[in-house]
């Protein structure tokens, strides 16, 4: 995908967003404290901003698409997105509590290290070490010293 | 005020706020050395850490951050290439083609007492401007803080990377994630899509350590291109009392500018040093060294950099306008102990405001005595393996977003503000008007309406009231003058998209 399109479909999706908000704005009804600028009148005004600015942005990128054709290599974005899945996962399970926090943060940093370092012999370890010395160290820090409560 | 700042010096040096300060210039110059970790995040992370102690001690190990932070990322520019900040970007434009000639000690060691240089000016300037732009901001009403705001987002617009649409878009944004919940004003309900959980808005520290921290470690996780990196063989002292006596208008001009540049509302360390940069290669003897290795870049581009630090303080601690983006941040420390930074601050918490003072000039003491002892340790660092980093602050992000409310949806806010992040690396959307938006909404929101109350919707009054109609005035100038521009471009068709990346 080239850069252009990119920012033609996120200015295409802000000038939706920034209408969205306006028009939320616009449909507050006005409380009996209103004096003419109640809850409505910022978000209208940021959401008209959002709209006039997307705006300027899709003109400047459907003006210079076939200028800049900057592929966004794949391969850069896998670890990222792999990391991004695991942390998702990760509060995922926050959320529904199948596995206690810290087994679960323990599983969390093994499965980052090892995506990010490789599944090397000398990766497999220190990733081993890192849940496992790395998790109950911070386990220590919160809930002995800074009495962070977690389930 | 005087007896008032020597008062807090006895409060800071006590053993227990000492060591604070101690330890965050020390975490600071270690994050801010290591490519890839910076000190937002760092100061991000630490916050929910400070929740339960006295403001005084959050706030000195914060700025010893925030100081360290700056001043370490000269290390990565000099055996690296790659600035441990934006503020260190000039810095490796001389810096490592002198590692390259062998002297990437002498380098270091000339950014290090420049650094310091430029933290003891605008140090000076913190504790002489501060009071009297205290009381002058007291003259303040809701028009004037309002315009004050609308000047300081256009700035930071202005001057972000990237195009203005697209700084002014990114603040826009910011906005926007400020106002979901409870209107201040009327107490109704507002954009909160019939989710609950989004009636108190988004917590502040979650969005921070989303867009900061969360984004950051995500990016990190992409395969680093193999790099040089410059070894550091001695740390015998390299630089002489004479060096610094020969480069003495440079040191005081690029610390100024820094110190100038910092009080600007969001504008941060890397404008500063490229002004002071630029400044010192035009006014320089020898300009065509500038890029192949002059000490005088390298003592330009540090000074000024640090200097903005105690620069940024002033309208923090003056008005409630974070001066950078890192000062977002030491805004929400304060919001969270109950103090609202601004003109009062001297008068409701002065310890609070000597406390900033004190603690600024133990932390750049504390960071040349650091730095200069530890050069070779230093150095090393620059081949810490970010593999095993990343998971383990990741889960600092985690645990330290719920610990504030102690609910796993503000971790939710947290990641997707990290998504958001990274969606603003790739449309080279600046992040920094986004979070001073951010920050600013609910003070330019109150006030503008307050102001349009009092005056019965008249908004004339914006530009007819003195003080307000100047910072209108100088909006206007900001916002209208490269606007204009664009639309020429976009009229003659010549419109070429050549924006440099945000950052």
């Amino acid at each position: 995908m080239s850069r252009s399109l990119i920012d033609i479909l996120a200015a295409t999706g802000l000038f939706i967003v920034g209408i969205i908000v306006w028009q939320q704005g616009a449909s507050i009804p006005p409380s009996f404290l209103d004096s003419g600028f109640g809850s409505g009148f910022v978000p209208t005004l940021i959401g008209g901003s959002i709209s006039f600015l997307a705006a300027i942005l899709l003109v400047q990128s459907l003006k210079s698409k076939e200028k800049a054709h900057v592929s966004i290599v794949k391969s850069d974005w896998a670890k990222p997105v792999a990391l991004a899945v695991l942390l998702a996962l990760f509060v995922g399970n926050m959320d529904v509590n199948l596995l206690p926090f810290y087994p679960a943060a323990s599983l969390f940093v093994f499965f980052s290290t090892v995506l990010l370092g490789g599944p090397g012999k000398v990766n497999l370890i220190v990733a081993a070490l890192l849940a496992v010395v790395g998790v109950s160290l911070i386990w220590a820090l919160f809930t002995q010293a800074f009495l962070v409560i977690i389930r | 005020m005087t007896a008032d700042l020597f008062a807090s010096f006895g409060t800071v040096l006590i053993p227990g706020t000492l060591a604070l300060i101690l330890i965050g210039t020390f975490l600071g110059v270690i994050v801010g050395a290591i490519p890839g970790l910076n000190g937002g995040m760092l100061v991000a992370l630490s916050l929910p850490l400070t929740f339960g102690w006295a403001p005084l001690d959050a706030i000195s190990l914060l700025v010893g951050e925030y100081v360290g932070s700056i001043a370490g990322g000269l290390v990565s520019a000099t055996l690296l290439n790659i600035p441990g900040s934006p503020s260190n970007l000039m810095t490796t434009m001389d810096a490592m083609p002198m590692a390259r000639k062998g002297q990437a000690v002498r380098a270091l060691q000339l950014g290090i007492v420049a650094s310091f240089a430029g933290g003891i000016v605008s140090w000076l300037a913190l504790v002489l401007l501060s009071p009297p732009l205290a009381k002058f901001a007291l003259r303040f009403g809701p028009h004037e803080y309002f315009s004050l705001v609308l000047a300081a987002m256009a700035l930071i617009a202005m001057l972000s990377a990237g195009s203005m649409a697209r700084g002014l878009l990114a603040g826009a944004l910011g906005m926007l994630v400020a106002l979901p919940g409870l209107d201040p004003v009327t107490a109704q309900l507002r954009l909160t899509f019939g989710m609950p959980s989004l009636v108190g808005g988004f917590d502040l520290l979650a969005v921070l350590i989303g867009i900061f921290a969360v984004s950051q470690l995500i990016a990190d996780a992409a395969p680093a291109k193999a790099m040089e990196i410059m070894r550091v063989k001695s740390t015998a002292i390299a630089v002489k009392l004479g060096d610094f006596k020969k480069a003495w208008f440079n040191l005081l001009r690029s610390s100024l500018i820094g110190t100038w540049v910092g009080i600007l509302p969001g504008v941060g360390g890397s404008i500063g040093s490229i002004m002071a940069y630029a400044t010192a290669r035009s006014m320089s003897r020898r300009p065509e060294e500038f890029g192949k290795g002059s000490e005088e870049g390298v003592i330009a581009s540090e000074a000024a950099n640090n200097a903005t630090v105690g620069g940024a303080i002033i309208p923090m601690i003056t008005m409630g306008i974070p001066g950078s983006i890192i000062d977002v941040i030491l805004i929400a420390a304060l919001t969270i102990h109950n103090i609202r930074p601004g003109p009062l601050l001297f008068q409701t918490n002065p310890e609070i405001v000597y406390g900033f003072m004190s603690t600024l000039l133990i932390a750049n003491i504390a960071m040349l005595v650091f730095m200069l002892a530890t050069l070779r340790w230093l150095a090393r660092l620059m081949e810490v393996p970010k593999n095993y980093l990343v998971p383990i602050l990741l889960l600092f992000c985690v645990i330290g977003t719920y610990a504030v409310n102690n609910r796993v949806f503000d971790v939710w806010v947290m990641f997707a503000f990290g998504l958001v992040g990274l969606a603003f690396r790739g449309l080279r959307l600046p992040i920094g008007p986004f979070v001073i938006g951010f920050i600013l909404t609910p003070i330019a929101e109150f006030n503008l309406r307050a102001a349009l109350i009092s005056s019965d919707g008249n908004w004339l009054d914006f530009a007819t009231r003195p003080i307000s109609g100047i910072f209108v005035a100088l909006a206007i100038l900001l916002l209208t003058l490269p606007l204009l521009s664009v639309l020429k471009k976009l009229i003659l068709g010549s419109s070429n998209n050549t924006d440099p990346p945000a950052t």
